[in-house]
Formats: C-alpha cells, structure tokens, sequence
C-alpha cells in the first residue's frame, strides 16, 4: 500500500493504492490521525487504487471518520472501486461516509 | 484419473498463528488463487474470509495464551468449488457467541468487532465451525464456482 497526501484547498486529499487489509491499515490509520491533529479535517481518500479492503481497513476508515466529525471537518470517499464498495456496502458503511465517484466531486462538496 | 482429480490441487501452509505471520498467511492464498486462475471476483472474496478467518484466531483464539500455536492453512480447488481449511490449537471457538455486526447502526454505536465473521458468512457459500480432538478448531470456508452472489 501507497499512500500520497495532497492539500487540494480547502481540502486534504490522501490518495491510497493497493491493499488495506491486517498488514496496512494501521499505516493508513496513523497517517489519517496525523492529518486531523494537524487540523486537517476535511479529509478525502482517494481510494480509486484501493482493489481490497478488510475489516482491518474499515477500522482505519470508522475511526477517522468519527475524529473528523467530532474535529468539526468529516471525512469523504472517492473513487470507490466495486469491490471495496461491496465491502463497505456489506458492513452498512456507505449510510455513514459520503461517497463521491471522484476527487473533483468530493473536493466541490466540501463549502469554499 | 478422472477429469475432476486431474484438474484437484490441494496446497498447505503451516506457521504460528502470530500477527507478524499474517502476511505470509495473505501471500499463501493470493498465491493459491493465482494458480488456480480464480475469476478476481472468486478470488477477492476467498482472500477475505481467509483474512478475517486466520485474524480472528491471531487476536481471539491464541490471545490470552502462554504462547501462540500453529495455524494450518489449507487451500483446496478443483472444477467445481475452493475449500480453504484453517485449523488451529486454541481454545474451543463458538460462532454462535459472536456478537453480529450491526449495519445499521448509526455512526456513533458502530464497532469493528463482529464485522469480520460477518463477512465471512457473506462472502462464503459454506461456513462450517468444527471441535477437534483433543484440541483445537477446524473451519471449513467453501465457495462454489459458477455460483453467484
């Protein structure tokens, strides 16, 4: 797993490849964290990369969202490929994180 | 030999059932699939259940113990399903105790715990807990090929 941290104003887009599963998502979950101490907290991962997810990916996925919402900013999907989409849909997370088909959308929905 | 043993493979992977082994646990199954040219669908849904399967003996089934034991991870296709077998020498394991997954739940109640048997359940056609004696757990994950979702 690759992962890429770009300011897109008034944004923070963390852009992921590969697989998060058991091996990377604590990876994943500390570079999250890291962003919303630092106040970054309209967050967006880019997960058009992302061919695999587990549990493990959602916990990474369920923490950063509730820090984020509790930080006042949220956190976003884009890109979301079928199969990580039928994780998230299996685990009834796409009724709790917004899901944008990409960046750009995910960006614009954030208010300026 | 008939067609069907001809086309059978069975492959085995036996390591402890330690965090830091998981990824050679991840490697053995994408390996696995990779040779029996699984459809990506097939493949993906077989890697999870083995995923949170081999988890939940690393962190439930071996927690608490003086040491961790093996895993025996084995990995069966032929032209008609994928059987992956995980046996372990933890404590009796009883699926019926988990507490399922709510997906309903609103953001604030929602917890991890419980989701990964849940995918296990949903992803697999079977999914089959055995006590082995004297010790120990066999699950058997079976997904039938041509079957679908």
């Amino acid at each position: 797993m690759d992962i890429v941290v770009e300011q897109r104003a008034p944004t923070t887009v963390v852009r992921i490849t590969g697989s998060v599963d058991g091996l990377t998502a604590d990876t994943l979950m500390t570079t999250l964290q890291q962003q919303i101490d630092a106040g970054n907290t309209r967050l967006i991962a880019d997960l058009s990369g992302v061919t695999y997810t587990s549990s493990a990916g959602l916990r990474a996925l369920l923490a950063t969202v509730k820090q984020a919402r509790s930080a006042g900013g949220d956190f976003r999907l884009a890109g979301v490929l079928p199969p990580v989409h039928k994780v998230l849909e299996m685990s009834g997370f796409t009724t709790i994180l917004k899901l944008y088909p990409d960046v750009d959308g995910a960006v614009a929905s954030y208010p300026a | 030999m008939s067609d069907a043993t001809e086309d059978a493979a069975t492959e085995e992977l036996v390591c402890e059932g330690r965090r830091e082994r998981l990824g050679d646990l991840l490697a053995f199954v994408d390996r696995a699939c990779a040779r029996a040219a699984l459809d990506p669908d097939v493949a993906f849904d077989v890697r999870l259940a083995t995923e949170e399967a081999v988890t939940n003996v690393i962190e439930h089934g071996y927690a608490g113990g003086p040491a961790p034991g093996p895993i025996a991870l084995r990995f069966h296709h032929d032209a008609r399903q994928v059987v992956v077998t995980i046996d372990d020498l933890a404590p009796p394991f009883d699926p019926t105790a988990i507490r399922p997954a709510d997906p309903s739940a609103p953001l604030e109640q929602r917890r991890i715990g419980g989701l990964g048997w849940h995918f296990v359940t949903r992803v697999m056609d079977d999914v089959r807990h055995e006590h082995r004696h004297p010790r120990g757990n066999r699950l058997t994950l079976v997904k039938r090929l041509g079957a679908t979702d």
